[in-house]
């Protein structure tokens, strides 16, 4: 079992559900996910808004707040679960063990405090009274981890720019040197320059201490440039799950497939589209399949059953029919052959182990 | 904190100064004829015998120099007023407005600043404790039950206090700031002070339980803004100790606004509460504004109004002058 301990994942999500309970009835934010990030890796999420991206992560620091309720499932951390922690072994794992960079870092920092103690007082409670020189020495090394210069610790947040903030967050969370950093979209809220260097930096601290990252992002050409492997989220379900090479080359799921072709490309020459239709108003959803109703391939058999989870490779899954029950395609006799035959054709041609497996 | 910050905040309050003495200068010569003869024919109108009328009026002439040009008489004025020479009281005759206002003063601010202060601590934390998420159902529940009284005027709160408290039980003082037969001469020793808390325990608590709501309400409307804001998730995301990130990052925010109000309600102080002072006789500002708006008393009815603006003004420039303290942004937002 020692042995076993290298190559275990550092988290493990198990049939994850967060529910929204609204007055209308259950929004099912996030529905029975599972996915495992190993040691040092980068775990990329992309998805349309309202995914279950945030409402994800959040469950995973448990800060999911009322009407939401985690529903089930697990959440191993070191094959510990943390749901099972009382609230206040919870708090003193979070930013020890689990640290974020949040959404919005614009405002995310306590605008009546100077950074120092804002900065302070993450390493305060978990690890102690420390004494004041120590403090700012370590805050002032932490600060220049993220291309900082040690003045900034005594600056309050309006003084300093949005890169600045950001790079202010990426130091915080690194603080107490986490297992695990969640960075919520960390540069959407930058301009293109400084979302690279903030993002150089963010790699280079989480590479400097081991931690995984999970990294959100709209940005999917960054996700594509930063993460090991990536899942795409729809609806509140995990749709496919991949390396990120392979993601991006032979997205599997029409979702993903959809997402992915919207990016704009410099080698050919297209219009910028997008996914006809809106993700689905979640109180409401869709009969099983949720992508059914803007799918392409769709048939009736997509309404009928729910999607299992298809494992294409050891590291590839996704969630789609057409490639665990492709004979229902065939027998529906679809009569645009277009785009769902290709998409056969690549599904059937690059992932003959899909065929073997059933 | 800048210099130009602070010369700036000091230049507002002497123009707030200058209108307002100005203003009061003005208003009463804008009413036809000699307001004094005006004051004192109305007073013998309704009976009262003035004495020393002509005396009186001599006194006013000379002292406001009503024969002047007006030029001249803005000048005596205020150069006048920068002694706190605000003329003498009709009523109170020969006393001057300064010592009638010198001798109800220390009782208003003693009484007013002390339930002020007390008031807002109450109010502030419990309305940040009512949309806090931790705190237990029954604080929740006592904190509702006082937002009910909100309502009720202090006055009435003062009436019940009295009738039941003091007349009916006799557990406190109905009257008065000390016992009768006391006096401030004796000497301010220990007993003394205890029979003048003692004695302002029933006005203050009509005040306190009547003002807690507005400040909780105000405050609740605040919290619920910061709670939204993404500055308290990463607060919580760090793992730090709840009441760590209700004192340092929910309340530190959401009061600042409650601060102005705060400095406005301190510079209130000096007009008095009258009604409360009136069911309690208590001898403070507003007593004595009170009957001077009864007399016709108009050199004191004006000194309190000015002592008032002065004190609002006093308030908001030192509250004006911490801010940038309370909140790093105001300098900042200025430059």
């Amino acid at each position: 079992m020692t042995v076993a301990i290298e190559s275990a994942p550092l988290l493990q999500i198990e049939n994850l559900r967060v529910y929204y309970w609204t007055q209308a009835g259950p929004v099912k934010a996030v529905d029975d996910i599972s996915f495992t990030i190993n040691p040092k890796e980068r775990f990329g999420f992309i998805g349309e808004s309202g995914c279950g991206k945030t409402t994800t992560i959040m469950a995973i620091l448990r800060l999911i707040k009322r009407p939401g309720r985690i529903e089930g499932g697990k959440i191993l951390l070191k094959g510990s679960d943390i749901l099972t922690l009382s609230d206040e072994e919870m708090r003193q794992s979070r930013w020890s063990r689990i640290s974020l960079i949040p959404q919005g870092a614009m405002n995310s920092l306590n605008p009546v405090m100077r950074v120092q103690d804002q900065i302070a007082d993450a390493i305060v409670t978990h690890r102690g009274a420390v004494p004041i020189r120590e403090l700012r020495e370590r805050i002032g090394d932490l600060l220049e981890t993220v291309q900082l210069s040690a003045e900034v610790a005594d600056m309050y947040p309006h003084e300093l720019s949005g890169g600045m903030k950001q790079r202010v967050c990426i130091a915080m969370a690194t603080a107490l040197e986490p297992e695990l950093i969640i960075a919520d979209e960390p540069t959407s809220a930058l301009d293109v320059v400084v979302q690279k260097a903030v993002m150089e930096t963010l790699i280079g601290v989480q590479e400097r201490l081991n931690a995984s990252m999970i990294l959100i992002g709209h940005d999917m050409g960054m996700t594509a440039q930063v993460a090991d492997r990536v899942g795409v989220m729809y609806a509140g379900k995990l749709v496919e799950v991949a390396g990120t090479r392979e993601l991006f080359r032979q997205p599997q799921h029409p979702y993903s497939q959809a997402l992915i072709s919207s990016l704009p490309s410099i080698r050919e020459k297209k219009r910028g589209g997008g996914i006809p239709g809106l993700p689905p108003f979640l109180l409401n959803p869709p009969q099983n399949c949720l992508f059914h109703p803007r799918c392409p391939h769709a048939v009736a058999f997509c309404q009928e059953t729910p999607p299992p989870m298809h494992r294409i490779r050891t590291s590839h899954m996704a969630a789609c029919h057409l490639l665990s029950a492709p004979e229902q395609f065939d027998s529906a006799g679809e009569s645009d052959g277009g785009v769902l035959g290709a998409t056969k054709a690549a599904a059937g041609a690059e992932a003959p182990s899909g065929h073997q497996t059933r | 904190m800048s210099l130009t910050y602070i010369l700036r905040r000091l230049g507002i309050f002497f123009l707030i100064l200058w209108v307002a003495s100005t203003l009061n200068f003005v208003i009463p010569r804008l009413a036809p004829g000699d307001p004094i003869a005006a004051l004192i024919g109305e007073m013998e109108e309704q009976g009262a015998t003035v004495e020393n009328s002509a005396e009186l009026i001599n006194l006013f002439r000379e002292r406001f120099g009503l024969d002047d040009p007006l030029p001249i008489q803005y000048l005596k004025y205020m150069a006048a007023l920068a002694r706190f020479d605000l003329g003498y009281s009709i009523r109170f005759f020969p006393a001057t407005v300064s010592q009638i206002v010198a001798a109800a003063l220390p009782y208003t601010i003693g009484l007013l600043t002390a339930t002020s202060l007390i008031t807002f601590v109450l109010g502030i934390l419990a309305g940040a404790l009512l949309v806090w998420h931790s705190t237990p159902q029954f604080g929740r529940a006592v904190i509702t039950f006082f937002m009910m009284l909100a309502p009720i005027p202090y006055y009435l709160l003062a009436i019940i206090f009295v009738s039941v408290l003091a007349f009916s039980l006799g557990w406190f003082p109905y009257s008065g700031v000390v016992s009768v037969g006391r006096l401030a001469e004796e000497g301010f020793d220990f007993g003394y002070i205890v029979d003048l808390v003692y004695h302002s325990l029933l006005p203050a608590f009509s005040i306190i339980i009547a003002g807690v709501g507005g400040w909780v309400l105000g405050m609740r409307g605040m919290m619920v803004t910061v709670l939204g804001e993404d500055y308290l998730t990463l607060a919580e995301a760090k793992g730090l100790k709840d009441r760590r990130i209700f004192l340092r990052y929910a309340m530190r925010n959401a009061i600042l606004p409650q601060f102005t109000a705060l400095a406005i309600t301190l510079g209130y102080v000096v007009s008095g509460a009258t009604i409360v002072e009136l069911i309690f006789s208590y001898p403070g500002m507003g007593l004595r504004l009170f009957e001077a708006i009864n007399s016709n008393d108009f050199p004191v009815i004006q000194g309190i109004t000015f002592f008032l603006v002065v004190s609002i003004a006093v308030a908001i420039l030192i509250i004006d002058l911490i801010y940038p303290w309370l909140d790093p942004r105001i300098t900042y937002s200025r430059k």
